[in-house]
């Protein structure tokens, strides 16, 4: 590899890293979890970045690492619980924020890996069914159920937990 | 629910996040690493039969400088093992896959007691049987020694999640040491990790240290990048895996476990040196 291709990884790394931490984190809930399969993902990238390195590739073979280590191999997702010690103090961190917050991960830990994982690459990344399919390397129609049902149980873990001013919130946007 | 209220629950829970734990040149170590080891893979075959050839003839010719030679009965019939083996080590026997650590010289050499002695890099228990051998259980050719590593604490530590804790710490641990008897430095690289354990058991040994190890051993020059060479392309990972599956057939409960001539010491005995010693003296 020469070092152009070095310089375009790290640019790429720079501009993708935050992202895809994100990413991890809504799929596994744990900042710990994220940072690691963040490491492994971009180590990864790295190992094939001539052959991915085309335009947009490489997010897309670093999502599919970071979905296989936790929908496939099923590392220890959701274990913890909410990590309220580890925020960092914020002066604009209004007690509603962090209970909102609270709210939608526990429900969002009761959804199913794999559902979860697609609900955040559709509506967190925006990505299409098409793309989704690809990352999850399944079909467009397991997407399209996964998605459904993942939004069904997400939709009956905020009424199970009481978190009915959500499901308010989301019958009028809908 | 339609997307951009579930798009806005997912941001309420990104917010606030910790600082980033990311280190941009392990990753790309890392990557390096994966892309070697495919490269290496796709060569394995042909390479581990090579290696097996050379190994098997640097233990007959006995090439080695500070490590016993073993001797030619210990070098059994050709083994076909799919990985490659350190030098000195057979496939197959009552002493596959360990490591002649001394061997009985003299006239009472056949008649010298068999030493199996079961170790894992990671244990603490086992440092003082490994660093007191220069002391009192410097058998002075009297007896057969072998060393069998296991990574079994491997199963036990790598449920670890914290950032100190290097996973697979006793495999690699081995493997590099299989590198190291190569460079005919096995008692010195044996030594050297065990004298460097980490304060906290478990946290294990990083690769850098695995090498750093191997320069305090005496390995130098060019020796000492055959040997990065040698680990880094995983070489005697197979070794090391064959090596501790050993443990359970044998019935071994753990580590450190002695036997001589085949019999089971008693744990005390084991833990301690001079005893440990005086058994294998008993023996002859």
């Amino acid at each position: 590899m020469d070092r152009g291709d070095d310089e375009d990884f790290k640019a790429w790394v720079v501009a993708r890293r935050e992202p895809l931490r994100r990413s991890a984190y809504l799929m596994c809930g744990d900042w710990f979890l994220a940072d690691d399969l963040v490491q492994e993902a971009v180590g990864r990238v790295y190992a094939v970045w001539p052959r991915v390195s085309v335009r947009g590739a490489p997010d897309s073979y670093a999502r599919r690492v970071v979905v296989n280590l936790l929908v496939d191999h099923r590392r220890r997702a959701w274990r913890r619980e909410v990590p309220h010690d580890d925020l960092p103090d914020r002066a604009d961190a209004a007690a509603d924020d962090t209970s909102l917050r609270d709210d939608v991960l526990h429900a969002l830990a009761a959804v199913p890996a794999k559902q979860r994982a697609v609900l955040v690459l559709r509506f967190w990344e925006d990505l299409s069914v098409e793309e989704t399919a690809s990352v999850m390397s399944c079909s467009t129609g397991n997407v399209k159920s996964q998605t459904s049902r993942g939004l069904a149980n997400l939709r009956a873990a905020l009424a199970a937990q009481g978190s009915t001013h959500l499901l308010d919130t989301v019958k009028e946007l809908s | 629910m339609n997307e951009t209220s579930v798009h806005e629950l997912l941001r309420s829970t990104v917010e606030g996040a910790p600082p980033a734990r990311f280190d941009l040149d392990a990753a790309m170590r890392a990557g390096r690493r994966r892309r070697r080891t495919r490269q290496t893979s796709a060569l394995l075959s042909t390479a581990a039969v090579v290696a097996v050839v050379a190994a098997l003839s640097w233990g007959h010719l006995g090439t080695g400088t500070n490590d016993p030679v073993p001797s030619a009965s210990s070098v059994g019939p050709a083994p076909s093992p799919a990985f490659a083996l350190p030098r000195g080590v057979v496939a197959t026997g009552p002493q596959a896959y360990a490591v002649q650590i001394a061997a009985a010289t003299g006239r009472d050499a056949a008649t010298a007691p068999v030493v199996d002695v079961w170790i894992d890099f990671q244990s603490p228990l086992v440092r003082p049987l490994v660093l007191a051998r220069g002391a009192d259980l410097d058998t002075a050719g009297s007896a057969q020694v072998f060393y069998r590593p296991v990574s079994f604490l491997d199963q036990t530590f790598d449920g670890d999640k914290s950032a100190t804790h290097n996973p697979e710490s006793s495999l690699r641990a081995i493997a590099a040491w299989g590198c190291a008897i190569d460079a005919g430095k096995a008692q010195a690289y044996l030594e050297t990790v065990f004298a460097h354990q980490p304060e906290r058991e478990g946290d294990g040994f990083t690769d850098v240290e695995l090498v750093r190890f191997a320069q305090q051993s005496g390995i130098g020059g060019d020796a000492i990048v055959t040997f990065t060479d040698c680990m880094t392309a995983g070489t005697y990972r197979g070794w090391a895996t064959a090596a501790s599956r050993q443990l359970e057939p044998s019935g071994i409960a753990g580590v450190p476990s002695v036997l001589i001539n085949g019999t089971l010491v008693d744990a005390e005995t084991t833990i301690d040196p001079p005893k440990l010693a005086q058994a294998i003296r008993a023996a002859q």
